[in-house]
């Protein structure tokens, strides 16, 4: 009788086991695609980060991880998400060491406001789902819900992701979703370009900040102290910000307080001397490509350098990320060629304008500039628009030897591009005609 | 709470492995304290109605008893008791239910004698399931005055028997002498129990969830704009609110018979298969057969029944029918779908000689396969029609209804992807369609007498945990919940 009873129990605790299963699965089938594949590569991932980044977009825009792998050898990921909150990212920290401590953290603080989000509030609530329906079911979890939401009666639909995405079967297509993301790491990718003029940080005065605005950049502070991981804070270039002299005066604050405590802070909204406000941006609050990979490489050199990364890694670890960094190039090669084929100069030039390529442009038609938009980005790149505009003009990069030969057709269209890696082999060539 | 709702979900594990932690001798104590609680949950007040139902009624029982030791010769006491208890639950009912309807139509007879008659307004919130514990209350006083069920002198069981939650809200209606001698068993926990009643439940919750709230969508959305969306969109979305009804009540009750089984208690079937049946009033036998039970035995019968001839016959079941459309709700749209179904029963019983025989001449048999097919589906249709009067919370409306769907000529939209349009996009209905297969296959094998649960329960473990995992994954990923779904939205709970 007692044996029955045992094996009975051992049915029940089986079966529960297994519908638990079955629905975890069911819920990961179902997530939002997107965001699915934005947090898969870090739960896929088994060894330490370097790096990890937060934030909201305007980090999720900045920062490129596989960049930092192979110009620095930095095994990275970008955690940041649309719209997050320094009270969401802090939460969002704490999750994310449960499951891989690195040995640095970036923070970006562009968003420091912190108040409880209220369910009322659809646009923040879709974003939260983004930022909370990765985490796995934990106590954790529930208590962030808790303290994100001004009332705990929606907290179900955040504790049991399935509560919103469930009904996501009848748009589920199997084809078109990655069992992983091996490319990005985390981010995403702005190509397009804005103009802006240059905006001068409206704020040298700090503003006195209110209790509850800087809890949570205090709290990330002592975590990663009590977590013994060394933290960096950013602000990533902003119009909205260096525009508004409140928001000035508040990161101000924060900045003096990090720097009371020696905490590394690079307010690029502030020191901007390396973006360039006619190419760098996709719009007010983020960076495109060209803009992102100078922060990339700024952050890349710095966190070299006071950190003393790249961390020797085991050999698996190494394969691992050549193998990504092989699907990552072989994804941005995959964008040239659409953005090519799509006759977009600009944003193929936003793209090739880095350090660890050297390039021949040759400007054929000079209306080209004008039609075209590319005349403050190849001013950037260092051509001389100015001589461009009086006829056929070729510029190379310092890189490129003399002994270089032009081997274009007979009429050659409005815009070529060659581009070379550092060993002068050619990586890629562009055409792009004016009509 | 919602036998699909978050609340519930947490509430009954905590009701059933507390019932059986607990001796014996007080479980139903704890059983009556979560039934109250169970029912508070949507208004505390209401709980001070049901208890004064409770107690009338248990009053009564104890009345009827003490009178008839005292008085075995004279039964006008005893009827006495009967009407006193009728009399104050009917007029509780009567108040919180009918005293709008009563008044809105008084006011409308003077006002068409040209009398400017002011009513005051009844506004009250109709308390949930009042028409079920009432009934069931009475049934009681009844049975204890046909003398088919010893009064019960303990309180608390009688109490319980009255708002004992897997029934206390819709159903089913059940008979004192079937249901109040079971909270005198003893009730051990069973496995195999508590197996079938969870596996009961989660066919419910699939009736309710994958099917009802699914189609109440469509219905729903033609509904809402019967001036765009006429003709076959209502041809469409009157047969499929006919199996919304059927899978939210039948859903219901299923969820309600599996929570009383793993707790112990045998509960009525409340529907057995209607859609198999060949004729309306076959219908009318397998559907919510707790309450046609209970208007057949304390209504029916003492009107005479059919023991005064056929005229009186029909007569006492158009009645029946007339009041079961009232019971329904204080909409005259109620009394008019009660009418219909009468008529059509009545109409069925009238020109069975003559179908008899046209049917011999044709040499139909009643049996042949296609022949019950063509005639349940008639039945059905039949059903539906008289189904828009019970959706259209109007006569005047239903009118409109009819005509839009006769005036409006629009066959196209059955192929042209114009359903699609209406809430359920085309995979949504597709699934739509196949989980109404499943229950008119489930449905069919009821008929013939094969119980798909207990064939489940039969066979072996995989093919077993099998079915269970499929039903759960089915409710979560195909059923109607989560955000913005209105869990509270049974529509036998208005009742």
């Amino acid at each position: 009788m007692m044996k029955k009873k045992i094996l009975d129990c051992g049915k029940v605790v089986v079966f529960v086991l297994l519908v638990v299963f079955a629905l975890e699965g069911t819920s990961r089938l179902l997530m939002a695609q997107d965001n699915y594949i934005k947090y898969s590569g870090f739960y896929a991932e088994k060894e330490p980060f370097d790096v990890l980044f937060f934030g909201s977009s305007r980090m999720m825009d900045g920062v490129y991880p596989m960049e930092l792998w192979e110009n620095y050898g930095i095994t990275s990921y970008n955690m940041a998400q649309h719209c997050e909150r320094l009270r969401i990212t802090y939460w969002q920290i704490v999750q994310a060491i449960r499951v891989n401590k690195p040995r640095v953290i970036v923070v970006d603080v562009s968003i420091h406001e912190d108040g409880k989000i209220s369910a009322a509030d659809e646009s923040e609530v879709s974003f939260l789902h983004q930022s909370l329906d990765h985490m796995p079911t934990s106590l954790s979890k529930y208590r962030a819900i808790r303290d994100i939401l001004e009332d705990d009666v929606d907290a179900f639909e955040y504790i049991v992701p399935l509560t919103m995405y469930h009904n996501r079967w009848d748009t589920l297509d199997e084809a078109e979703r990655p069992e992983q993301d091996p490319v990005l790491k985390g981010t995403e990718y702005r190509i397009a370009t804005q103009f802006f003029e240059h905006s001068d940080w409206s704020a040298e005065e700090c503003a006195s900040l209110e209790e509850y605005e800087m809890e949570y950049f205090r709290r990330i502070i002592e975590l990663c102290e009590k977590e013994k991981i060394p933290c960096v804070f950013t602000v990533m270039p902003s119009l909205w910000i260096s525009e508004d002299p409140q928001e000035c005066a508040k990161i101000n604050s924060m900045e003096a307080y990090a720097g009371s405590l020696g905490i590394p802070f690079f307010n690029f909204a502030k020191e901007d001397e390396m973006i360039n406000y006619q190419t760098d941006f996709y719009d007010k609050s983020h960076l495109n490509a060209s803009g992102a990979m100078k922060i990339t490489n700024i952050l890349g050199a710095y966190l070299c350098e006071q950190y003393d990364l790249p961390a020797a890694k085991k050999d698996r670890t190494t394969k691992k990320w050549m193998e990504a960094e092989e699907a990552y190039l072989a994804s941005r090669r995959e964008v040239y060629e659409a953005i090519k084929a799509d006759n977009y100069p600009l944003d193929y030039l936003t793209l090739i304008n880095r350090d660890d390529v050297e390039y021949v442009i040759q400007i054929s038609d000079p209306d080209c500039m004008d039609l075209f938009w590319i005349r403050p980005i190849l001013q950037e790149m260092g051509v001389d628009t100015e001589r461009a505009s009086r006829g056929e003009y070729i510029y190379r990069t310092a890189g490129i030897p003399d002994s270089w030969v032009n081997n274009s057709a007979e009429n050659p269209p409005a815009l070529t591009v060659w581009v070379y890696d550092k060993n002068m082999e050619l990586l890629d060539t562009a055409y792009f005609v004016t009509q | 709470m919602a036998f699909n709702s978050v609340d519930f979900l947490i509430f009954f594990p905590i009701a059933v492995l507390v019932y059986y932690v607990l001796p014996q001798k007080i479980r139903n104590y704890w059983l009556l304290a979560a039934s109250y609680y169970f029912y508070m949950c949507w208004n505390a007040k209401y709980a001070l109605l049901l208890f004064f139902s409770t107690f009338v009624t248990y009053l009564s029982g104890l009345l009827i008893e003490g009178v008839r030791r005292k008085y075995p010769r004279r039964t006008g006491w005893a009827k006495a008791v009967v009407a006193g208890s009728f009399l104050i639950n009917l007029f509780l009912l009567g108040y919180f239910k009918y005293a709008g309807f009563l008044l809105d139509n008084v006011q409308s007879v003077f006002r068409r004698l040209g009398i400017a008659l002011s009513v005051p307004r009844v506004d009250v919130l109709l308390p949930v399931g009042i028409s079920f514990f009432i009934f069931q209350a009475l049934s009681y006083t009844m049975d204890v005055y046909r003398e088919e069920v010893a009064a019960e002198h303990n309180l608390f069981r009688y109490a319980l028997f009255v708002s004992f939650f897997p029934q206390l809200v819709a159903g089913p209606i059940e008979r004192s002498k079937d249901l109040l001698p079971q909270f005198s068993e003893k009730h051990d926990f069973s496995l195999d129990r508590a197996k079938e009643g969870l596996l009961i439940m989660g066919w419910g919750l699939f009736l309710k969830m994958v099917i009802a709230d699914r189609a109440a969508i469509f219905v729903d959305a033609v509904y809402n704009d019967i001036a765009t969306y006429g003709g076959m969109y209502i041809v469409v979305a009157a047969i499929l609110f006919v199996f919304q009804v059927y899978c939210d009540f039948s859903g219901y009750s299923c969820i309600a018979l599996g929570a009383a089984q793993v707790l112990g208690f045998r509960l009525t079937e409340n529907f057995e298969a209607p859609f198999c049946a060949v004729s309306v009033g076959e219908f009318w036998r397998r559907w919510h057969i707790s309450l046609n039970r209970w208007f057949t035995q304390y209504l029916y019968i003492p009107l005479g029944g059919n023991r005064k001839g056929k005229l009186r016959k029909y007569c006492n079941q158009m009645v029946v029918f007339l009041v079961s459309g009232l019971w329904h709700g204080a909409v005259w749209s109620y009394v008019v779908w009660g009418g219909l179904n009468g008529i059509f029963v009545i109409t069925g019983e009238l020109t069975r000689p003559i179908r008899d025989r046209i049917k011999a001449a044709i040499h139909w048999r009643d049996e042949a396969v296609p022949v019950h097919v063509v005639r349940s589906v008639i039945t059905t249709l039949l059903f539906a029609f008289s189904m828009i009067f019970f959706r259209s919370q109007g006569t005047s409306f239903a009118i409109r209804v009819i005509r839009q769907m006769v005036t409006v000529r629009n066959a196209g939209i059955l192929f042209d992807g114009s359903l699609y349009t209406l809430g359920l996009n085309q995979r949504n209905f597709v699934l739509l369609l196949l989980a109404l297969c499943v229950l008119m296959a489930a449905d069919i094998l009821r008929y013939r007498g094969v119980k798909v649960r207990g064939w489940i329960l039969e066979r072996c473990l995989p093919i077993r945990w099998a079915c269970a995992l499929v039903l759960i994954l089915a409710i979560v990923v195909f059923g109607i919940w989560g955000v913005g779904y209105d869990k509270t939205a049974f529509i036998y709970f208005q009742f």
